[in-house]
């Protein structure tokens, strides 16, 4: 029996028995895989976010409990919404990369629900975000009385903390030469930009200037690799979110260009006829695209603002080379690489 | 059983295997650091940090092999070629058994194997700084004209690297640089302790023979001489030494005979009368004395074995604390040994040897005790410690010199007489190996050690939090391993080559970065049960995080399962 559609493209075929099964197209199933996977995603890594907010920062100061949860959850919203897109897409792969399936509905739908989600679920939560109180650490949270923490090279204890004020504050220096321990009999502990700043008084004054070796001190370290990636996902998020607190017009622009740079890369899924390198070399693509832009607005855009006098040239210059990219990307796809690759199963 | 696609993932998994240990072999050696560590430990560095990367990459590296092989099993669902597609359960039933017995394997390897390496690594660095500051001394002590002081660093220095020729040159020069000073002490230095050849040794003996000699002590020179030919019974100079010491004994008048006896008689009732009246390191340091010069004298042997036992109840010898500080240790230690409403106790450890038989060394140690308004009540530094019962002993003698001695050094106050050299300590040699303040502590730790200390570590100032988390996570990796094992095997198969049985040329060339691409994975999965983990710890302790763990491990074997059994053997 020749397969034919129906109005929405669902597949209408007929049982052995005669009766009339219609399944529904995958391009008519794809938005809603697509949003399904987004919000399972955007979900369980704002969980995870509003975790380790809470455990670095709060936990010190007060529980965890239902009405705190509700009062985070925005922000934490907020803050992974931009790597979530880009997850989401790379996981919508694995599905893609075994579906008979046309690259422009894939592009089309790819980069339309995303580009939707994503700024409209930034425009919405930036207000709920901004109610929601921000993280930031007190002394008590990175100086428990009675317990070793490590800042830079020195390790610190003090007896007790009040508010910022600390008494019997003890520093061991393993570098110094004679005498490691130093006590003071009082000392002041500030945190700026996440630094912690411990200034003690008596005869020998020290100053301890230093991020409080998470390593060492917090259950929530990140291995190497993982932090990295951690720091790029920051880096790109923050400016998402500079981005729509400065203008509108470039934040849309910015959200489209990444958004398509992703969807673009949907290619490396017929790059070979090996799925599990394809779907691999999109996983690598992506996380690459974190670092790049860590590195464009880093490293790049300070060079670039110094030789051009106007800031918008160097602040939508990563984006710039994203949407670049995602151009090539798409050349590369319509000229090289076959349509037909799809996929080789056999229709179920 | 069918073996199809178990037996295309073993093949690759033992390939994988050793790539990635080829890998980081060649990445140990590539990385060495010959500031970090002694060159002559160069190879067994390799072979270890090549072991540990291996242990702590070996979840992306298996999980990538096991992609791989999955997806290229072209023909594992058929029976024969051609033939027609069997049930996945089948299919793949006996490659879960294989993932259980290697999940079993990975646990003994990480709980067994690599915390001893890690522990074994730190403690080479530590051995190597040492040994840098052995090499410093002794260039420094050359350069000043002191061969005395030269020859015991550079005896130090190679009982850490015995095989360096360079240093081993050097303390041929530091032993005659010593003789040539006729100093007696660096010749009995160089007769006794640590020597690297038999020549040197024999050359030592014989100035030594040379010495008593000339100070008329033909008894002590017999012994020496006797003691050269023993060791080398080629030289014909100990011989003639030997052979001119015994005429003059036998030369001697019978009254010269009756005074020497007369004197040792005396000098051995002066010892004894020390040991007696409790002065042990002045007896044991005068029947050293006598000892060496009547070697046979079993009542001196006797004494001097006495006077030794009476000596290490108060102190310990040098020699003895310098050559177990080469042996391997938990270094940077640090913790609270005290801390209640009165006064908090700081204590720091360089390194702690452990011995058979709970005994422990301690190397560069300072403490502190101070009270809850920051006023110090003393504080002190002691380079050497023995554990004795419940305390440290911070009294080393030299076991020849009598004026050698380490004490602790008060910088601040001090302590009455009875305690001044003694630190009582509230940890176990167990919990101080948990409290080093050395990233590799927790991980040198296994499972039951730290579920056993985790109460006491806390209270020594360690964070109590961090132990359990990582109680916790390494309880993770197992489950880790399989289900990790389990979803490549649902990925690789769900995403087998397409459009013929042949690789295509580029997926070769491309094959590198799975591990790559699967290590971010797997360490982004490891770090999101890190935070559940470590919330579930800080917000409601060890007992829930455990419930939520194996809650969420089951959902996730689960999960595993299902993908795993809905894929298509076609």
């Amino acid at each position: 029996m020749p397969i034919q559609y129906g109005l929405l493209g669902e597949l209408i075929t007929r049982t052995r028995n005669g009766r009339l099964r219609i399944g529904v197209n995958e391009p008519l199933k794809v938005p809603f895989i697509f949003l399904f996977i987004l919000i399972c995603t955007t979900f369980v890594c704002a969980v995870l976010d509003m975790f380790s907010v809470w455990g670095l920062y709060e936990s010190a100061g007060r529980g965890f409990t239902l009405a705190a949860a509700v009062q985070m959850l925005p922000r934490s919203l907020y803050d992974v919404l931009v790597p979530s897109v880009v997850l989401s897409i790379v996981l919508l792969g694995f599905r893609l990369a075994r579906r008979r399936f046309s690259r422009f509905i894939a592009l089309i739908i790819v980069l339309g629900v995303g580009y939707i989600v994503l700024v409209n679920g930034m425009l919405w939560l930036r207000p709920r975000a901004g109610a929601s109180p921000a993280a930031g650490a007190s002394p008590g949270q990175y100086l428990p009385p009675s317990t070793f923490v490590r800042v830079g090279e020195s390790t610190i204890n003090v007896r007790s903390l009040t508010d910022t004020h600390a008494r019997a504050v003890l520093v061991f220096d393993p570098a110094r030469a004679g005498a490691r321990f130093t006590v003071s009999p009082e000392g002041t502990a500030v945190i700026t930009a996440g630094a912690l700043r411990l200034t003690t008084s008596g005869p020998r004054p020290l100053t301890i200037t230093g991020t409080p070796d998470l390593s060492w001190t917090s259950v929530f370290a990140a291995d190497r690799f993982t932090a990295m990636f951690l720091r790029d996902v920051r880096t790109m998020t923050s400016d998402f979110q500079g981005l729509l607190e400065i203008s509108r017009a470039e934040f849309f622009a910015s959200s489209f260009a990444l958004v398509l740079l992703c969807t673009a890369s949907l290619m490396l899924l017929r790059i070979t006829r090996w799925p599990l390198v394809n779907i691999m070399l999109l996983g690598i693509a992506v996380r690459g695209y974190f670092s790049l832009y860590h590195l464009l607005a880093v490293s790049f855009a300070p060079q670039l603002a110094r030789a051009v006098t106007d800031p918008f040239v160097a602040r939508m210059f990563p984006i710039a080379a994203f949407a670049g990219l995602a151009v090539i990307f798409l050349l590369v796809d319509i000229l090289f690489i076959p349509g037909d690759r799809w996929v080789s199963e056999p229709p179920q | 059983m069918n073996r199809s696609l178990l037996s295309r993932i073993m093949p690759f998994l033992l390939a994988f295997y050793a790539l990635s240990l080829a890998a980081f072999f060649i990445y140990a050696i590539v990385t060495f650091s010959a500031t970090s560590y002694l060159p002559g430990l160069r190879w067994e560095y390799a072979i270890k940090r090549a072991f540990v990367l291996f242990m702590d990459y070996l979840i992306p590296v298996h999980a990538a092999a096991v992609a791989v092989a999955a997806s290229l099993s072209f023909d594992a669902g058929a029976s024969r070629p051609g033939g027609p597609a069997r049930p996945f359960s089948r299919i793949v039933s006996s490659t879960l058994a294989a993932f259980l017995v290697l999940t079993a394997v990975y646990t003994a390897l990480a709980e067994g194997v690599a915390p001893s390496t890690r522990r074994r690594l730190a403690d080479m660095q530590y051995l190597s700084r040492v040994a840098g500051e052995y090499k410093r001394q002794a260039a420094a002590a050359m350069e000043g004209g002191d061969y005395r002081a030269a020859l015991d660093a550079i005896n130090r220095y190679l009982d850490v690297d015995p095989g360096n020729k360079q240093m081993a040159e050097q303390r041929l020069r530091a032993v005659s640089g010593a003789v040539r000073q006729n100093a007696p002490a660096p010749a009995m230095k160089a007769a006794g302790a640590g020597s690297s050849t038999d020549e040197a040794d024999a050359q030592a003996l014989v100035e030594k023979a040379r010495f008593y000699i000339a100070q008329g002590d033909w008894f002590s020179a017999h012994y020496y001489a006797q003691a050269a030919v023993a060791l080398d019974p080629r030289r014909v100079d100990a011989l003639r030494l030997s052979s001119e010491a015994g005429n003059r004994i036998a030369g001697l008048t019978l009254a010269e005979k009756d005074r020497k006896t007369a004197q040792l008689f005396q000098r051995k009732k002066d010892a004894l009368e020390k040991l007696e009246s409790g002065d042990a390191l002045g007896a044991y340091y005068a029947f050293v004395g006598l000892a060496a010069e009547n070697p046979k004298d079993a009542d001196i042997a006797n004494y001097l074995a006495a006077a030794g036992a009476a000596v290490r109840k108060a102190a310990f010898f040098l020699d003895e604390a310098r050559k177990i500080e080469m042996l391997p240790g938990t270094q940077g230690i640090l913790f609270l040994n005290r801390n209640d409403a009165e006064s908090t106790e700081a204590v720091s450890v360089g390194k702690m040897v452990e011995l058979p038989g709970g005994d422990a060394y301690f190397f560069d140690i300072e403490a502190v005790r101070y009270d809850a308004s920051g006023s110090v009540a003393w504080h002190f530094s002691a380079p050497y410690g023995r554990r004795d019962g419940d305390s440290i002993l911070m009294h080393a003698v030299d076991d020849r010199d009598p004026a050698v001695q380490h004490l602790p050094l008060y910088l601040q106050g001090t302590r009455p007489a009875p305690d001044r050299f003694v630190l009582r300590l509230l940890p176990t040699v167990e919990e101080l190996r948990g409290l080093s303040s050395s990233r590799t502590a927790l991980a040198g730790m296994s499972i039951s050690e730290m579920w056993r200390l985790r109460g006491r570590l806390g209270s020594y100032g360690l964070a109590r939090q961090s132990i359990s988390v990582e109680m916790t996570m390494r309880l993770v990796m197992p489950f880790a391993f399989l289900i990790l094992s389990i979803l490549c095997t649902a990925m690789g198969w769900a995403m087998r080559v397409r459009g013929g049985e042949r690789l295509p040329a580029a997926g070769i060339v491309l094959m590198p970065l799975l591990p790559i691409v699967l290590a971010l994975m797997s360490l982004l999965y490891l770090h999101a049960h890190r935070v559940i983990i470590g919330f579930t710890v800080i917000g409601f302790g060890l007992t829930v995080a455990f419930i939520v763990l194996a809650g969420l491990q089951l959902v996730l074997l689960a999960v595993s399962l299902v993908l795993l059994a809905g894929q298509s053997s076609r």
